[in-house]
């Protein structure tokens, strides 16, 4: 998966200079950033900048009147803190309205986003005004409600990514406390129309399968509880395990599209399933995490193992039609182990060879980054397979497996490895220049 | 969509919200205009709010319950709606009578939702909110009504059926 198609803006910026140097002609260039999906005139770099600045002043300003109307507070008869308060919000999103039939889209959109905050500030001060504080998630999902339509309506990814992260607060407010957000769903499948039918949002598209992840871990909680608080168990870990190997599955699947959106997700997908799994791989180097899974009742077996099952069915058949199986085969095999290890075959010993197991998993993983990254020509997942190799040879500095032998013939090991390396990419090199 | 069509759609949305506001405002004070009136001993405790300006913060004996009056004190969460029966104690001021988690079918009682559970003088107690804990006034007035009531006031309160309460004022003691 080339990673450059996430580097769009350094893309067009690089063509503009060999289009200068008269490398290539402009309509080549033109080309090759349609090819990736990037804006050869830079309009649209120049346009984020403007527009996040424009969206900071809004949030001054709804900074602004909050301070302004707070502390004049006493001096404001209630009539009017209240009539002010649904005056401001119905005015600032009626001017959007305008703006929006006027054709005006930004502006419009720049309008309801005051007008949004503007509404929100409002819930928070009628509920202050008269002492409704007790059960604060209630605003915000009022807040993440009310602000939904008028997103969807004018199709903009940005108002829909503010309502999921008022969703997401609303969620979490709740959850935590034991109650269970069942509204929540209608949120991230908003975030997927919008995904699907408008131009690309990196953002609310990593902040959608967020929700969707997080949604699934809770309602299992919810499903799993055995008291009124959802409580995570063992089987969350399984479960979140097998779903991120979905996720995988699911870029390669976006990747093998001709639709370069469709690409730029297969790839973002990619690369954050690769940097958590390497998170989780590191966190299960540890010889603790084991033990606590070994010890653990597995009260919920038979449940995750059906939605684990279907996970890796699905990551199977998702990946199968990229003909890229053995990188997926060697994850499946090395969860399937871990799996049947802590669950079937709990033995003393057996926590050992686990961690044994994961910090090895951690070293290959390592080793083919580098190799991927050499003859790929791809320097992040180069770096990313040489920072995993020393974090693991940190981890492990602080934390020996066994005696002070075992780590040292551990740390030979290391050596060997990232010697082997450096001598692969050297006769690379050298093959490429004879070439 | 036709453009015609989003326009409508957009104003019944921001009808939604203004909606929400408004159906915000009339739901407190539906107290104020229709609740029973009753008076409960308090205790106010100073602080500021950074968007509201100054306000005494009221304590009150119903604020905080022994776990062991709850019916099923195990199960309960942070947040759980509790319905409190008031019965008249001493001069006209209600006290606690009992707790329940569905509404009483008559008698006075107050909504609250509980706060955290905490354990103190080997018991542990759940911290309950009602809506009424906080009395606005201009910072002088509320350093003020700190002052006089340091030894407590009563706090006048408005219920409605439904058992939502509103603050309608603070009074010194021996009013």
């Amino acid at each position: 998966m080339r990673l450059i198609r996430l580097l769009k803006r350094d893309l067009a910026k690089e063509s503009t200079t060999w289009v200068k140097a008269g490398i290539i002609s402009k309509s080549q260039a033109e080309q090759i950033c349609d090819l990736y999906g990037a804006n050869y005139d830079q309009n649209e770099s120049s346009h984020v900048g403007y527009h996040v600045l424009i969206a900071l002043g809004i949030i001054f300003i709804g900074l602004s009147l909050i301070t302004l109307i707070g502390a004049n507070w006493d001096d404001i008869p209630r009539a009017v803190r209240m009539g002010g308060l649904i005056t401001s919000t119905g005015l600032v999103q009626l001017f959007g309205l305008f703006q929006y039939k006027k054709g005006k889209l930004n502006a419009a959109t720049f309008t309801f986003f005051l007008g949004n905050i503007l509404y929100g500030s409002s819930i928070i001060l009628i509920a202050q005004i008269y002492h409704l504080g007790e059960h604060m998630p209630d605003g915000i999902f009022w807040w993440a409600m009310g602000s939904l339509p008028i997103a969807l309506l004018i199709g903009s990814s940005w108002l829909t990514l503010f309502s999921s992260l008022l969703a997401l607060t609303w969620f979490f407010l709740e959850s935590n406390i034991g109650f269970y957000p069942s509204v929540f769903p209608l949120f991230f499948i908003s975030a997927l129309y919008l995904l699907i039918k408008n131009k690309q949002n990196v953002l609310l598209f990593l902040v959608t399968i967020g929700n969707i992840g997080i949604w699934l871990n809770y309602s299992l909680a919810f499903l799993w509880r055995d008291t009124r608080l959802l409580d995570f168990h063992p089987e969350h870990v399984f479960v979140s395990t097998a779903l991120f190997i979905f996720i995988y599955g699911l870029s390669h699947f976006l990747y093998g599209f001709q639709n370069v959106k469709a690409k730029d997700y297969g790839s973002l997908l990619a690369v954050w399933s690769l940097r958590f799994g390497l998170v989780f791989m590191l966190v299960m180097s540890f010889e603790d995490p084991w033990r606590e899974l070994i010890n653990a009742d597995w009260n919920h077996l038979i449940s995750s193992s059906l939605i684990v099952l279907t996970l890796i069915a699905g990551s199977i058949a998702l990946v199968i039609r990229s003909y890229r199986v053995q990188p997926l085969l060697a994850i499946l095999g090395l969860f399937a182990v871990s799996f049947m290890g802590v669950v079937f075959l709990q033995w003393e010993y057996q926590l050992r060879f686990l961690q044994i197991l994961f910090n090895l998993a951690l070293v290959g993983m390592g080793i083919w980054l580098i190799v991927r990254g050499i003859h790929s020509g791809i320097s992040h997942y180069f770096y990313l397979g040489v920072s995993t190799v020393l974090a693991t040879a940190f981890l492990r500095y602080i934390d020996l497996i066994g005696n002070y032998i075992g780590g040292a013939v551990l740390f030979a090991f290391f050596a060997m490895i990232l010697l082997g390396a450096a001598k692969y990419w050297k006769r690379h090199l050298n093959s490429e220049t004879a070439l | 969509m036709k453009k015609n069509i989003i326009v409508i759609g957009i104003a019944i949305a921001v009808f939604f919200q203004i909606s929400v506001l408004v159906g915000e405002y009339v739901s407190a004070s539906v107290p104020l205009w229709f609740g029973k009136e009753i008076r409960l001993k308090t205790i106010p405790v100073d602080p500021r709010s950074m968007f509201r300006g100054n306000y005494a913060l009221l304590n009150y004996d119903i604020s905080r319950i022994d776990e062991k009056k709850f019916p099923s004190y195990e199960d309960l969460r942070n947040g759980e709606i509790v319905y409190i029966q008031l019965v008249t104690v001493e001069n006209g001021l209600y006290g606690f009578e009992k707790v329940s988690l569905a509404p009483p079918e008559s008698g006075v009682f107050i909504r609250g939702r509980i706060q955290n559970r905490r354990w103190e003088e080997d018991r542990t107690y759940f911290r309950i909110k009602y809506g009424i804990e906080a009395y606005f006034a201009p910072k002088e007035k509320a350093l003020a009504l700190e002052k006089d009531l340091a030894e407590g006031g009563i706090a006048v309160i408005l219920v409605s059926d439904s058992g939502k309460a509103a603050l309608k004022e603070v009074v010194p003691n021996l009013r």
